[in-house]
Parts: C-alpha cells; sequence; structure tokens
C-alpha cells in the first residue's frame, strides 16, 4: 500500500469507525492537529446526519436517531457519490436486530415507505428513457409505459397513513395488514402521492410495470396470479382503473 | 449568454425569490448562476424544473462536489459520463470541483478531504486531472480548498502545491480567496504571499463565501454567514492581478434576507467594474487541449 493509500485509509477510518484512535495514530501531529482532525469526523458525520434526519421525517419521531445513524456510520459508510442516495443506503442497510427493542413492529416498514417516496420524488427520465420519450397512444394490444415516477409498494402495516406531525407517537396505532400502494410524482406539482391498491389492482399494475408483455397478457397474467374472472364486470372496473392512472399521470401510454 | 461579472450559487432556497425578482428586473447585478451538478443529475422532479427555469434566463457554470481527484480509487466512469451529459445539456462554459479527495477505499465521505502537498501527490493530481479532462466535454478547472491541518507528508504550502498541479496538469484554476484567507488565518500565514504563488494566469472564476469562527484561532469554511470585509479586500488585490473574471458568491445555509444577500453581490460588483480588464484572453485560460 503506498504512502497515500494509508494516508486515505487512516481518513476514511478516522470518519467511519467507532474506534478511530489507530487513525490519529497514523495521522499524528499535536494536540491542535489531533483536534482538528476530530472537527474532520464531527463535520463530515454531521452533515451526513442531517441528510438522514431531514430523509425521514416520521422515523425519527418513533426512534431516536443518534445511535441508529451512528451505528450506520460505523457499520456501512456511504457509497454513492450523490448525497441524496444516503438515505437508501441507510435504508438497505435498516434490519429489525439494529432497531430499539422497544420500536414499533411497523418501524422498519415506516422507513422503507419514507425511502419509497423519496426515490420517487428523486426518479429521472431516464431511467426508462426510450420508452417515455417514445410513448404512443394507449393500446391494451401493446405494452404499456408507465412513468419512472411511480413504484408499486407492498407492506405489511398501514405506515403511508402516518401523519408527518405525530403529537404523541407513542400513542400511535398503525393497522397490520397486506397493503399494495401506488406511489408516484404528481407531474404537475412534483408532489408524491400515495394510491392504496386493491390486491388485482396491485397485480395488474406489477405485471404491466415491466413493459415486456401486451396489457391484454398482463391482465391474463395477473387474473391467474389472483384467480379472479375476466368478465363483464372486470372490463368496467379496468377501464375506470387505467382512466385514473391516466389522469394521475402513472400510465403514459403504449409503445 | 457569456459567464462573466459576478454570479450567484444556485441553491433551492432561493430559486423562486430569484426568478420573481429577476422578473421584476430587480437583480441586474446576479449575471450568471452557478450549480452543483450532483443535485440534478439522475434526478427528476421539482429540481430539474428550477434549473430549466433559471437557464432560460442565466448563462451557468458548474462546480462539482464529487469527482474525488485526489483518490486512490480509480475515477467513476459512470459519474462522469452522467456528467458529461450534464454539462453538456446546460452548456456550460467550463466545470470545475476540487484538488482534494472525498472518495476511498468505496467510502464516500461526501467531504472535501485535504491531501498531502508534495511532488508526489502533484503528479497524482495532475494525471487525474488530464484523465477525467479527457471524459468531459468542456475545460476543466480545479480550485483550491480550505484545510485545518496539514496533512502528513507535506512539504510544500498551499501556493506552490496549487501551482505545481496547475502547471503540471495544463489545467485552468477555480481561485477560492475565502478559501485562501480562511487557510492563511487558520495557520498564521499571510493570504497575499500565498496568492502571489498561485498561478493568476490561469484564473478561470473566482469563488467567496463567509466562514465562521469556531474558535478564536480556527475559522471553518462554512458558506454560511456574510463576507467579511478582509475577503473583500483580498478579492479587490486579487482582481488587480487576474484582471476581470467572473466572481461568484457561495452561500450554502442559514440564508438571509434576499435583500441582504443581493447586497453582497453589488458590493462585488463594484469590486469587479473597478479591476483592470483582461486583456488578450480567452475565457478559460489553460484548458489544455480545448
Amino acid at each position: 500500500m503506498s504512502a497515500l493509500d494509508q494516508y486515505q485509509r487512516a481518513i476514511v477510518d478516522l470518519l467511519f469507525r467507532k474506534d478511530f484512535a489507530k487513525s490519529l495514530e497514523v495521522l499524528g501531529g499535536g494536540e491542535r492537529e489531533q483536534h482538528r482532525w476530530r472537527v474532520y469526523r464531527r463535520m463530515a458525520r454531521s452533515r451526513l446526519s442531517d441528510a438522514i434526519e431531514a430523509s425521514f421525517p416520521r422515523l425519527f419521531q418513533v426512534v431516536d436517531a443518534e445511535p441508529l445513524i451512528e451505528r450506520w456510520l460505523d457499520e456501512s459508510p456511504p457509497r454513492s457519490p450523490y448525497l441524496r442516495d444516503v438515505a437508501g443506503e441507510l435504508a438497505l442497510w435498516l434490519k429489525p436486530e439494529v432497531l430499539p427493542p422497544d420500536a414499533p413492529a411497523w418501524t422498519l416498514a415506516l422507513a422503507r415507505h419514507e425511502w419509497a417516496m423519496l426515490d420517487v420524488s428523486y426518479a429521472h427520465q431516464e431511467e426508462g428513457a426510450a420508452e417515455v420519450l417514445e410513448v404512443g397512444e394507449l393500446s391494451f394490444e401493446r405494452p404499456a409505459v408507465l412513468t419512472p415516477a411511480h413504484r408499486i409498494v407492498r407492506t405489511g402495516f398501514a405506515v403511508h397513513r402516518i401523519p408527518e406531525d405525530l403529537e404523541d407517537p407513542s400513542r400511535l396505532e398503525v393497522v397490520a395488514g397486506a397493503f399494495a400502494l401506488c406511489l408516484y410524482r404528481d407531474p404537475a406539482t412534483h408532489e408524491v402521492r400515495v394510491l392504496e391498491l386493491s390486491p388485482i389492482a396491485a397485480a395488474i399494475l406489477e405485471e404491466v410495470a415491466p413493459g415486456t408483455s401486451t396489457v391484454v397478457e398482463a391482465v391474463r397474467a395477473a387474473a391467474v396470479r389472483e384467480s379472479f374472472e375476466i368478465d363483464g364486470a372486470f372490463v368496467g372496473a379496468f377501464a375506470e382503473l387505467v382512466t385514473d392512472l391516466v389522469e394521475r399521470g402513472v400510465w403514459l401510454g403504449s409503445r | 449568454m457569456t459567464v462573466q461579472g459576478v454570479g450567484l450559487g444556485l441553491r433551492y432556497a432561493l430559486v423562486d425569490e430569484l426568478l420573481e425578482r429577476e422578473a421584476a428586473g430587480r437583480v441586474p447585478a446576479i449575471r450568471w448562476l452557478e450549480c452543483h451538478p450532483e443535485n440534478y443529475m439522475r434526478r427528476g422532479g421539482r429540481w430539474p424544473k428550477n434549473l430549466q427555469r433559471c437557464r432560460e434566463r442565466w448563462p451557468f457554470a458548474t462546480h462539482g462536489l464529487a469527482m474525488s481527484l485526489g483518490g486512490v480509487d480509480p475515477l467513476d466512469t459512470r459519474y462522469l459520463a452522467t456528467l458529461s451529459t450534464f454539462l453538456r445539456d446546460l452548456e456550460v462554459p467550463w466545470h470545475s470541483d476540487h484538488l482534494c479527495f472525498s472518495v476511498a477505499h468505496g467510502a464516500a465521505s461526501h467531504d472535501l478531504l485535504p491531501m498531502p502537498w508534495n511532488e508526489e501527490t502533484v503528479a497524482h493530481f495532475a494525471a487525474r486531472i488530464r484523465e477525467a479532462q479527457n471524459r468531459v466535454p468542456v475545460p476543466l478547472a480545479v480550485e483550491n480548498i480550505s484545510y485545518y491541518v496539514k496533512p502528513p507528508g507535506s512539504t510544500l504550502d498551499d501556493g506552490d502545491f496549487v501551482n505545481g498541479v496547475v502547471r503540471e496538469a495544463g489545467c485552468p484554476l477555480m481561485l477560492d480567496v475565502n478559501n485562501v484567507y480562511v487557510n492563511a488565518r487558520n495557520h498564521g500565514e499571510d493570504p497575499r504571499v500565498i496568492l502571489g504563488k498561485m498561478p493568476l494566469d490561469r484564473v478561470v472564476q473566482i469563488h467567496v463565501a463567509g466562514h465562521y469562527y469556531e474558535e478564536p484561532d480556527f475559522i471553518i469554511d462554512t458558506h454560511a454567514e456574510p463576507l467579511v470585509d478582509e475577503v473583500y479586500d483580498l478579492l479587490a488585490w486579487t482582481l488587480e492581478r487576474t484582471g476581470k473574471v467572473p466572481i461568484l458568491l457561495e452561500r450554502d445555509d442559514d440564508f438571509p434576507p434576499f435583500d441582504e444577500l443581493y447586497a453582497e453581490v453589488e458590493r462585488l460588483d463594484r469590486i469587479w467594474r473597478a479591476a483592470p480588464e483582461r486583456a488578450g484572453r480567452s475565457q478559460t485560460p489553460g484548458a489544455a487541449g480545448r
């Protein structure tokens, strides 16, 4: 390892190791220098903590932010060059064993929901650029094009109904159950909105979203999954669903 | 539209008021804007929309935070490819990033970390700048950073180090005058002596910002306070030597009422107008191969 490599390793450890005493030894200097290296650690970690706390407004009313973020920084430092990605990196790292023992059962679901909301708000057209730019008129005989700024999310708790300002988090009751959600970015206001989906609507959207089969084929696949009949009543309800999603800017057309 | 005169760093909190005032003709001294590409790359929704609205009114330069030019990890080619597309679309005359490292051993610090100042790192930077320059479509300028500790293994001073890198890489310099001031105060040096060693003939753009006293003898470069008189004076001193180069006011946090921020822009504009013309130079001096 070159001297430069060793130096940068020491800095990374200074910033991201719980026990960073050895890094300070490598970096050396007198009392003043050691103090200022610690300031680097404080500043880097507080910038990341601020970004994380701002990303999970509900989660950190339910669990204490500092110990969780500190542990994440020690165990799994950020890797993306984009600061906004740290929220997703933390969400991926979160697991039941890092949460406080008294954390509500829905804590993890809430964290994932808050990250999914952010992910939708950030979603870029480039992710589906060719399809989005070449979107044609809606046809059920062709694959659908949905906006890249949407996610179909399944969750075991109604965490999407938790308000942002919690007066007393300890008294919050979050319903358990199988929920399917469509999170999407309103094309006019850019706000992320949440649509609760029926199991059938969720299955249809999950089949349609990849755009690898025609809408008719996707609906048939959903019918097999959810055991429903494609009859006259279904066709009417399906037309309503598609119309609604078109109006919301989720279903863009066909390709 | 040319990047010249005084510009303002585009921050999310400023956009609406900035556009409103521009429409009313109330911010004539703001002649261009600078943005951090990382805030807009791979991103949809409100942010790129705001950028587009501003781009219709002002020319832009860009200032990156994530190239990690001093890093030992390979340059992030995916990031550079996305950056290139962004720079091309925004039609910027140059792009700048920092003489620091921010990523090492895969960990992204999201901070501007200092490098040892010696001949080895001069060569390391120069090679990486040339490599990055080959991957972006506009001249790549480098910025002198603020540092709070001189890293072990340093044998050069701030001015000699920056001069060495810029000369060897053949790149333009994005001169941060506030950083020179902060470093001089933190390390007991004369900022004019440091500036005198910098390659002032390669300056393509100047940054100024406010800073914060962490301790009586320790300043942190926060960009969250008003500029101090000493930095205005140092800027005027620098412009006498570089001639008129674009000046950018960086304000990243604790935003004051817009009138206060604009008063800083107007003061900078007066200093810029009093500077001598920059004779016989293109807008991007030292842009290697461009």
